[in-house]
């Protein structure tokens, strides 16, 4: 949304608004920086973190696993962009979750431990997240990403309360 | 040239740069990344674990008898029956096996022990109690709830078991004191 704050600028009308005017000025920048995965249909290209994975409650010596299909377990991302449009996904997958005084809990994930759905969370199609995954958006420019993984507590795991942050990337390919 | 003319101009030319840093960053191929950010989080419980209050204490054997010691007895300096505290989250299922001892040892002297019995509960009496063999294989029991006499959080539960056996001295076993071990192993029931 740029131009809005030219057409301001091209009535004149805010000279006493100087300050608040360099402000917007400053804003129009940053509204073009969050508007910059704009394609040619106008439309942004967003990931809106929907729900953190959880593994909830484990126990020393018990694994546990999160399909991306559980509603309640799975991480969910929901994706908006150019309709139709190619997209790309990066995941950026921590091998530890960081506990009390320094503790780690392993974690790992498998070919089938994310999923992409242009529908519900049963119409997803599982797919590896240590790789890069090319899903296409819906018609209306919507996708979500699912993810679980494995939590593998070690028989001395120390109990507490363990976290760690996964980061998603999600690239416009022009196809 | 006016103030509010000069201030005009100097505010649109901060303007014509702010449009001219717009267009170079909107023009770029739209292939540019949006990155998102979830945690993952797990809360790790505490381990059930296998206590020993008492041991299992047989007093004085004599050669050439049995003598048993019944789950229910405690008869200090006589007989008194093993007694193990499962601790673990508050009304969760677990598994309990035993590995025990054929024989008690004095050096490479051996005393044969057998008929192992057993009996659980909640609480850390007999009255009452759930009467089982133990074995290798394994006894599904469930945790009490937490007992008010607990500390907060109160998120222990408890499962107490009293233990007797029998030891059969032979009329040329060797004086002297025998031991073993008894091994308790507990896990969740998931």
């Amino acid at each position: 949304m740029p131009h809005v704050v030219v057409r301001v600028w091209s009535r004149g009308v805010f000279p006493l608004l100087a300050s608040a005017v360099r402000l917007l000025t400053a804003a129009a920048v940053a509204l073009v920086l969050a508007a910059s995965t704009s394609d040619a249909q106008g439309r942004r290209l967003r990931i809106t973190p929907n729900k953190n994975l959880s593994f909830g409650t484990l126990f020393p010596g018990v694994s546990r696993t999160v399909s991306p299909t559980d509603a309640v377990g799975a991480a969910v991302l929901d994706i908006t962009g150019p309709r139709g449009n190619q997209i790309e996904v990066r995941f950026f997958l921590p091998r530890s979750l960081f506990g009390p005084a320094g503790s780690r809990l392993p974690i790992s994930f498998t070919p089938t431990s994310a999923g992409f759905s242009t529908g519900s969370i049963s119409t997803q199609i599982a797919f590896d997240p240590r790789l890069p995954y090319r899903p296409r958006l819906s018609r209306a420019g919507r996708g979500t990403l699912y993810l679980g993984a494995v939590a593998n507590p070690g028989a001395a795991q120390r109990s507490g309360n363990y976290s760690a942050t996964i980061i998603v990337i999600v690239f416009l390919t022009g196809q | 040239m006016t103030w509010d003319r000069r201030k005009t101009m100097r505010l649109r030319g901060a303007t014509i740069a702010g449009l001219s840093i717009a267009l170079a960053i909107g023009g770029a191929p739209p292939a540019l990344a949006q990155t998102g950010t979830v945690s993952a989080t797990a809360l790790v419980g505490m381990a059930a674990q296998a206590i020993a209050l008492r041991d299992l204490q047989f007093g004085r054997v004599f050669p050439g008898f049995n003598k048993t010691v019944a789950y229910t007895d405690n008869i200090a300096g006589d007989k008194v029956a093993g007694l193990v505290q499962i601790r673990g989250v508050r009304t969760f299922p677990v598994l309990v096996n035993f590995n025990l001892p054929g024989q008690l040892y004095n050096g490479a002297i051996a005393l044969p022990v057998d008929s192992w019995t057993a009996c659980h509960n909640t609480t850390n009496t007999t009255t009452g109690c759930t009467p089982f063999t133990p074995s290798s294989a394994a006894t599904p029991m469930t945790l009490s709830a937490a007992p008010p006499t607990d500390p907060w959080p109160r998120i222990y539960g408890y499962r107490y078991i009293f233990m007797g056996a029998t030891v059969r001295a032979p009329a040329s076993q060797a004086a002297g004191t025998y031991t073993g071990t008894i091994v308790v192993n507990v896990v969740y029931a998931f």
